[in-house]
């Protein structure tokens, strides 16, 4: 009977702490932080479309090139099996995507499935069986001025495994429909859900205040109505099946966009993922963005190694790094050869195929 | 009042074509002016300058001193340079011929400032400043940038330069003319006659100044600055361009055609460009452009390209249909059509797939 009890017991407090939502716990304070179901739905979204150049002086006194990532990072929210609501600006441009779930940190391979000409509202499709969604509202709920109001989200830092959550108040319905709310929204929040205090998913972030100009702590939103209208759209778009290519490619685009002060660190774990890419890619652009953090990779390992060439490294770093170029440069290279246009959007295409070497004196005038 | 981009940008995003403003240099459009009027005032002894292996000629005022070196890009791709100048009066003539190893990378509206600060490197320059600027594709199909700046020279005399750089797909060639301020009204037509006598080589021109002609055995990339595109055409398209006001302000429209003999097949890109995000009605009346020409709309849906969202339209009119995709962005929005006769043709069906999978918003 004791047995039972205790059974009973633990599996009313694994039901209970289950109903309530996943925790995140810090080791060294111990402090335990219970997610809401919105959080556990929120993703980060990270998209990449081009690169551009930045040049510094390495560590050696060699002057060093690397492509930075034209990336973006928002917020995005299951919203049914495989689907993700953001807004539309979070993707706009990006040749690649990838989602990353809340508390992990490897990124699943995600697609555009719509997106909505008129709102700021698009729908992706991802690589996972997911398992907690927001269900979208199909009436738009009344609301009151003053209401307290709650969104999640991935403001300013990419790597934050877990999503952030803030609070403010409906301020208006503005003339364009949107919703404006006196919240403090920051970059990276876009996309992101909002929701009242029961839970139900009001609209996603669309903009903030242009604090250049002195505007702070106001959110745009568009309401949850054009998410139910796009996830209406996709309702009949059957799943195609994914390739290699998407999965290495949501790799890539995440290590890509892993930059810190302009500067690349080096990730010895990516150079299988590079290899195995380089194998797959069946676009320019995702010949571009391979070859992209290859270059950086080989930049990188000079770099931390604090060499001026690869003959200075070990043979097994001179081995990675030489590996590293050659497939910087094949793919650069067949790149220039199809995609000539590239040259615009990936500029580094020009220093990884025409460029001599790992360091050169700059002489522009 | 709000920042669009609140996606937290990872890198300085570069920004699509900036389009060009209508904005008329009038000192150019001055010299512009008077050198059509009288292209040989004063120019009786003008010689035709054109450096080997660059494509490129002037005429100035006599033999340029001219001077070749290797620089090396900041990327570490060389380039040749051939620079020319020659002082004539109170004229100082220049141009510069920059070939690139690998072609010219990134926005060719960044090279507005190394135009500036190499102006302003020059020691008898101080105080650079620009009056004017503009800058529009030119018939060739070469990118043009122009700028107008007043300067003073160590001893304080005013002193204005004419810039014009051209940008093609390998090449950057820069003129310019400077002289006194207090000359500028006298040696006008010299100065037109300068910018008016330059000759390109076509074969590098950034945008393409084809004859349009439909030819499925000549397939090439047209990626033209100020259209903001690429897209892969059965030929060598045809440039024409129109504007319209909206808001009052000019905006201008790019097409960009290859077409079969009597108009059929015909693949098409129209970038119309507001500057900023169009308004909704953009879609209308672009839809209403067929519409009102007797075509009639078969079916609609949505379609997107790299985030970008649009339209689809199937439409047909008296033994041809169409087929339109529609792409908005923050700087205007996009028509890529192909329009052909109503009947069965695999090859044509491969090139109208091929065509609409090619077309990229830069």
């Amino acid at each position: 009977m004791r047995f039972f009890v205790s059974l009973a017991l633990a599996l009313f407090v694994a039901l209970a702490a289950q109903a309530q939502g996943s925790t995140t716990t810090d080791e060294d304070s111990g402090l335990t932080i219970r997610l809401r179901p919105i959080d556990e739905a929120s993703v980060r979204i990270v998209g990449v479309g081009g690169t551009r150049l930045v040049a510094f002086d390495g560590r050696s006194g060699s002057s060093r090139i690397v492509g930075i990532p034209d990336a973006r990072h928002g917020t995005g929210v299951v919203v049914g099996p495989g689907l993700i609501a953001t807004a539309r600006h979070v993707i706009e441009s990006a040749d690649f995507l990838a989602v990353i779930f809340p508390g992990e940190t490897e990124p699943v391979a995600a697609r555009v499935l719509y997106v909505d000409p008129f709102h700021d509202v698009a729908i992706l499709r991802v690589e996972r069986e997911t398992t907690t969604s927001v269900p979208v509202p199909e009436r738009a709920p009344v609301l009151s001025l003053s209401q307290r109001l709650s969104a999640s989200g991935y403001p300013i830092e990419i790597r934050e495994r877990y999503p952030a959550a803030v609070s403010g108040e409906l301020s208006r319905q503005r003339n364009d429909g949107r919703l404006q709310l006196a919240m403090s929204v920051n970059p990276g929040n876009s996309g992101g859900p909002v929701i009242d205090e029961s839970g139900r998913l009001i609209g996603i972030v669309s903009a903030r205040g242009d604090t250049s100009r002195g505007v702070e702590g106001i959110a745009i939103v568009e309401p949850a109505r054009f998410v139910a209208v796009a996830l209406e759209a996709v309702a009949d778009m059957a799943p195609r099946p994914w390739t290699e290519q998407e999965r290495l490619l949501a790799r890539i685009v995440t290590a890509l966009a892993r930059v810190e002060n302009d500067r690349p660190s080096y990730e010895q774990t990516e150079l299988e993922t590079i290899r195995r890419a380089a194998a797959e890619v069946t676009t320019g652009e995702a010949a571009m963005m391979v070859a992209a953090l290859a270059w950086n990779m080989h930049i990188a390992l000079l770099e931390a190694r604090r060499k001026r060439d690869v003959n200075q490294l070990s043979p097994e770093d001179r081995s990675s790094a030489e590996g590293l170029l050659e497939v910087a440069r094949d793919l650069a290279g067949r790149a220039r050869d199809r995609t000539p246009y590239l040259i615009r959007t990936y500029p580094i295409m020009r220093a990884i195929t025409a460029a001599s070497g790992q360091s050169w004196v700059p002489s522009r005038e | 009042m709000l920042d669009r981009a609140l996606a937290r940008p990872l890198g300085w995003a570069l920004l699509g074509t900036v389009l060009c403003t209508p904005l008329l240099l009038g000192c150019f459009q001055q010299a512009n002016r008077a050198g059509r009027a009288t292209p040989s005032a004063g120019t009786p002894d003008w010689v035709v300058n054109a450096p080997p292996s660059t494509g490129f000629q002037v005429s100035m005022p006599g033999r340029a001193q001219t001077e070749t070196s290797v620089e090396t890009e900041i990327d570490g791709a060389k380039a040749s340079v051939v620079e020319g100048h020659l002082v004539s009066g109170p004229m100082y003539f220049e141009y510069a011929v920059r070939t690139v190893e690998g072609g010219v990378a990134g926005e060719v509206e960044d090279l507005r400032e190394p135009a500036a600060q190499r102006l302003s490197a020059r020691r008898s320059f101080n105080d650079v400043r620009v009056r004017e600027e503009r800058s529009y594709r030119d018939d060739t199909g070469y990118r043009v940038l122009e700028r107008v700046f007043d300067s003073q020279t160590d001893n304080g005399l005013a002193f204005t330069a004419y810039i014009r750089v051209y940008v093609g797909r390998a090449r950057v060639i820069r003129t310019m003319v400077a002289l006194p301020t207090a000359n500028e009204r006298a040696y006008v037509a010299q100065t037109s006659y300068f910018f008016d006598s330059v000759r390109l080589d076509p074969a590098d021109a950034a945008s393409p100044a084809g004859d349009g002609r439909y030819d499925p055995n000549a397939w090439s990339w047209a990626y033209p600055p100020e259209g903001g595109f690429a897209a892969y055409y059965p030929g060598l398209p045809r440039y024409e361009s129109s504007t319209f006001m909206h808001e009052d302000e000019e905006r201008t429209i790019h097409r960009y055609v290859v077409s079969g003999a009597g108009g059929s097949p015909v693949f098409a890109v129209r970038a119309i460009h507001y500057g900023e995000r169009p308004p909704d009605e953009a879609f209308n009346s672009a839809r209403g452009s067929w519409t009102s020409s007797g075509w009639e709309i078969l079916d609609e849906r949505p379609s997107q390209r790299t985030g970008y969202g649009g339209l689809e339209l199937a439409l047909e009119k008296e033994g041809r249909r169409a087929r339109v995709r529609y792409y908005v962005t923050n700087v205007g929005i996009y028509e890529v059509y192909v329009e052909r006769a109503d009947a069965p043709g695999a090859d044509l069906d491969r090139a109208e797939r091929r065509f609409f999978a090619s077309f990229r918003m830069l």
